[in-house]
C-alpha cells in the first residue's frame, strides 16, 4: 500500500521538476493508456481465472449498478441542499 | 466514449484468454506502481489545473468536497443490501468518482479481483448514467448536481452534457471539480483500505 503513494509521489514531484520539458512530458502522458489497457487485459485474466466470479456476473453488474445509482443519488442530493449557500456568497 | 470501449473490449479479451490455461507471467504490480508514477508525473506537470485550483475561491473549493461526502454517503447505503462486498469495499468502488480505469486497477491490486470487477463496471455506470440523464439531475436536484454525478470525468468526457444541461458558465468549475476528484482518486482510494 505505501508503494502506491511512493509512486505516486515520486511521479509528481518529477513531473513538477520536469514541467518545463514538453517532450518528456508528452510521452509519459501517450505510455498511461497503453499502460492501462495491459492492465485491465490483466485484470480480465485474473477474472477469467475465477470461476466464483464468471458464476456470479449478474450479481456483479446489479451490485455495480446500485453502487452507482447511490453515489449518484448522494452527490445529487448534497449539492441540491448545499448549492444556494456556495453561490450566492460567491 | 471511445476509450471506455477499448478499455472495457481489453478487459474481454482478459476474461476470454482466462479460462484457458495460459502461462502468463504476472507483473501487473510492478507495472500498477509504473502507472502511478506516470499519472503522477501529469499531475505534477499540470501547472495548469494547479493554478486553476490555487485560483478558485473557496466556496468553489467546497463542490468537489460535497461530491466526495455525497458519494460516500450515497454508497453506504448499499452496505446494508450489498453482502458480498466488504464496506471499505464499497466506499472505495464510490470513490472511484467515474474514473474507472485507475480505480478498478487499484482496488483489484489492493482488495480482490471481485470488488475490482465490481469498480470498473459501476464507475463506467457512474459515467453513462450521468451522460444519459443529466437533464432529469438538472431538473429535481439544480445545476450543481450534473457535476457533482459526473465526478472525476466532469472534466472531459460528461462535460458537454454538463454544459448543455447546467449552463456555460458552469465550465470553469465543472473542469475544476473534474481535475479535483482525478487527482485525489488514487490518493483517496489506498486511504480507505488503510484505515
Amino acid at each position: 500500500m505505501v508503494n502506491i503513494f511512493i509512486a505516486l509521489a515520486l511521479g509528481i514531484i518529477l513531473g513538477f521538476l520536469l514541467s518545463n520539458k514538453k517532450k518528456v512530458i508528452l510521452l509519459s502522458e501517450k505510455i498511461i493508456n497503453p499502460i492501462i489497457y495491459i492492465l485491465l487485459f490483466s485484470m480480465g485474466l485474473s477474472i477469467g481465472k475465477n470461476k466464483r466470479i464468471l458464476e456470479n456476473f449478474v450479481q456483479i453488474g446489479k451490485n455495480a449498478f446500485f453502487l452507482a445509482f447511490f453515489s449518484l443519488l448522494g452527490t445529487a442530493f448534497l449539492l441540491k441542499i448545499s448549492k444556494k449557500r456556495i453561490l450566492n456568497e460567491k | 466514449m471511445k476509450n471506455s470501449l477499448i478499455i472495457l473490449l481489453f478487459f474481454i479479451i482478459g476474461i476470454i484468454c482466462g479460462q484457458f490455461d495460459l502461462k502468463i507471467p504476472d507483473y501487473s504490480l510492478q507495472v500498477l506502481y509504473l502507472l502511478l508514477f506516470f499519472v503522477g508525473i501529469s499531475i505534477g506537470a499540470d501547472k495548469k489545473s494547479w493554478s486553476t485550483i490555487l485560483q478558485m475561491k473557496h466556496k468553489i473549493l467546497y463542490i468537489p468536497i460535497i461530491t466526495i461526502l455525497g458519494t460516500l454517503l450515497g454508497v453506504s447505503i448499499t452496505i446494508f443490501f450489498i453482502k458480498t462486498l466488504s464496506q471499505k469495499d464499497i466506499l472505495s468502488i464510490g470513490a472511484g468518482f467515474g474514473y474507472y480505469s485507475l480505480s478498478s486497477i487499484i482496488i483489484t491490486k489492493v482488495s480482490t479481483p471481485l470488488a475490482g470487477a465490481t469498480a470498473l463496471l459501476s464507475n463506467i455506470f457512474r459515467e453513462s448514467l450521468t451522460l444519459i440523464f443529466a437533464p432529469l439531475i438538472h431538473k429535481y436536484f439544480g445545476a450543481l448536481a450534473p457535476i457533482g454525478a459526473g465526478g472525476a470525468t466532469s472534466m472531459d468526457t460528461t462535460l458537454p452534457v454538463i454544459i448543455k444541461t447546467s449552463g456555460k458558465e458552469y465550465v470553469a468549475i465543472s473542469i475544476f471539480h473534474g481535475t479535483f476528484l482525478t487527482v485525489i482518486v488514487p490518493l483517496i482510494i489506498p486511504i480507505i483500505y488503510s484505515l
